[in-house]
């Protein structure tokens, strides 16, 4: 709990949700995944393939109000691992994606390049262009001579306002998401995580920090907040679990069955608080990583034959 | 290090003062592995044509090793905490098994055996490739049937 910083961030713009939304092909996701089924009865936790391929994870939390790009930054990650994990695509897992650079992104090169300003705050259409059009940068990757290894907070303030320095896009344009979609209720949201497609969900909900009957988040106050959603259980209360970015920030009753580095950073949210939080119509499945080439094994022998 | 070590410690050495080292190789181990199927005897077909060649002890210390490095393999499928989690550690495995099992305790120099390298090296690109990527249960049922059919091929082709 000593990293606990209760930041937010989102910030909802309707209209520039709106004219995003009316750019996409498919916006919906009933019309981007018409073929996705939904399972009543089988839990899914997509954070278990994230683990596979990182085992030393762990929720970072959110130094200013950077919440967009946190949310989005882990769909990012776990969409990747789904990539290699689920549907075996033939690629390596790069790391965490800079929530710097997905924040960024989406305040000023995602909306025409202005200066953002010192405010914090983005929105979640803005960050799906972002993801989409611009890319994503990562942790511990050397971009000619710039490697980024700490969460820092000045950066995500300043690149919050300027965008990503020029330099760096190119190396972003090589990580792109292919498509996002809109869901608005917590069955299409459930069928997008079930088939292996995390959500990033922006909403105005709030919770308190205290955990109940196994894992489950209560509903309570107002969150201007994005947070991301990585699985889905039916019993005893269909829900989704919902990730935080205030590092493991939550106390009370943890759902054991989840690995120890999600038990304290995420919690269930029933149905019907979910269906609530979708509602603001900002919330998106994503789908499709441009992840790195695949690294190799040279030989299993080692040459003693 | 305590009195009773030291005292065991002692009395090993004379064991092997008096009797010589241990040669695994020289023990008439039986080994019982299960005939590979159709697929496996295929993939290690190349392994199976080196081995009917090698001399009868290298046969053994081969196939004893690849029935032990399945079974350790195979482990992980009930273990609490996984050790094979990806097949860079796996391969990496593989190649120290080898190094101690057939280099240090059979012996056996690299190149003894023309085309050994290279089946093995086949068979193991085609059963599990050659990403680097999580070792899923799928994946290790797979290897631990690969060593067996790697063994069989010691002992029962030959």
């Amino acid at each position: 709990m000593a990293d606990f910083l209760p930041l937010f961030g989102y910030v909802a713009n309707p209209r520039g949700t709106e004219a995003y939304l009316s750019t996409l092909a498919k916006p919906l996701l009933t019309q981007a995944g018409p073929d996705l089924m939904l399972d009543e009865g089988r839990d899914v936790f997509l954070g278990a393939h994230l683990l596979a391929l990182d085992p030393k994870w762990k929720r970072g939390g959110q130094k200013i109000g950077s919440c967009v790009g946190w949310g989005w930054a882990l769909s990012v990650d776990i969409l990747a691992a789904c990539d290699i994990a689920m549907r075996r695509e033939p690629e390596s897992y790069g790391g965490r994606v800079l929530e710097a650079s997905v924040y960024a992104f989406s305040r000023v090169e995602a909306r025409g390049g202005k200066p953002a300003g010192m405010s914090d705050g983005s929105y979640g259409a803005a960050a799906g262009k972002a993801v989409t059009q611009y890319g994503t940068l990562h942790y511990g990757i050397d971009y000619g001579g710039q490697t980024f290894n700490d969460n820092s907070g000045q950066r995500e303030k300043a690149w919050g306002n300027t965008g990503v320095p020029n330099e760096l896009e190119p190396f972003a344009a090589n990580h792109c998401v292919s498509s996002v979609a809109l869901v608005k209720t917590f069955a299409e949201a459930a069928t997008a995580i079930q088939n292996g497609y995390p959500v990033a969900v922006c909403s105005n909900q709030g919770f308190t920090m205290t955990l109940r009957g196994g894992g489950y988040l209560t509903p309570a106050g107002s969150w201007s907040h994005c947070m991301m959603f990585a699985g889905v259980r039916w019993k005893p209360y269909p829900a989704l679990l919902c990730v935080n970015s205030w590092a493991e920030c939550y106390s009370g009753d943890v759902d054991k069955t989840l690995p120890p580095q999600f038990q304290r950073c995420a919690g269930w949210v029933t149905e019907k608080t979910v269906n609530s939080m979708l509602r603001g119509e900002d919330s998106f499945a994503l789908s499709g990583y441009s992840g790195f080439a695949p690294r190799l094994l040279d030989n299993w022998t080692g040459g003693v034959l | 290090m305590n009195r009773s070590f030291r005292l065991f410690a002692a009395a090993a050495l004379g064991a092997i003062t008096i009797f010589g080292v241990p040669r695994f190789a020289n023990k008439a181990v039986p080994i019982d592995v299960v005939a590979p199927d159709a697929d496996m005897l295929a993939k290690t077909d190349a392994v199976q044509r080196v081995m009917r060649a090698a001399k009868a002890g290298d046969r053994m210390v081969w196939a004893e090793l690849w029935q032990k490095a399945g079974s350790v393999a195979a482990g992980d499928e009930t273990a609490s905490e996984v050790i094979f989690t990806d097949t860079r550690a796996l391969r990496g495995y593989t190649a120290i098994a080898l190094e101690i099992g057939w280099r240090r305790i059979g012996g056996v120099e690299a190149g003894r055996y023309d085309g050994l390298r290279e089946a093995v090296e086949k068979a193991f690109a085609e059963t599990i490739g050659m990403e680097i990527k999580p070792v899923t249960p799928e994946i290790r049922a797979r290897y631990v049937s690969l060593c067996k059919a790697i063994a069989w091929a010691g002992i029962n082709r030959g």
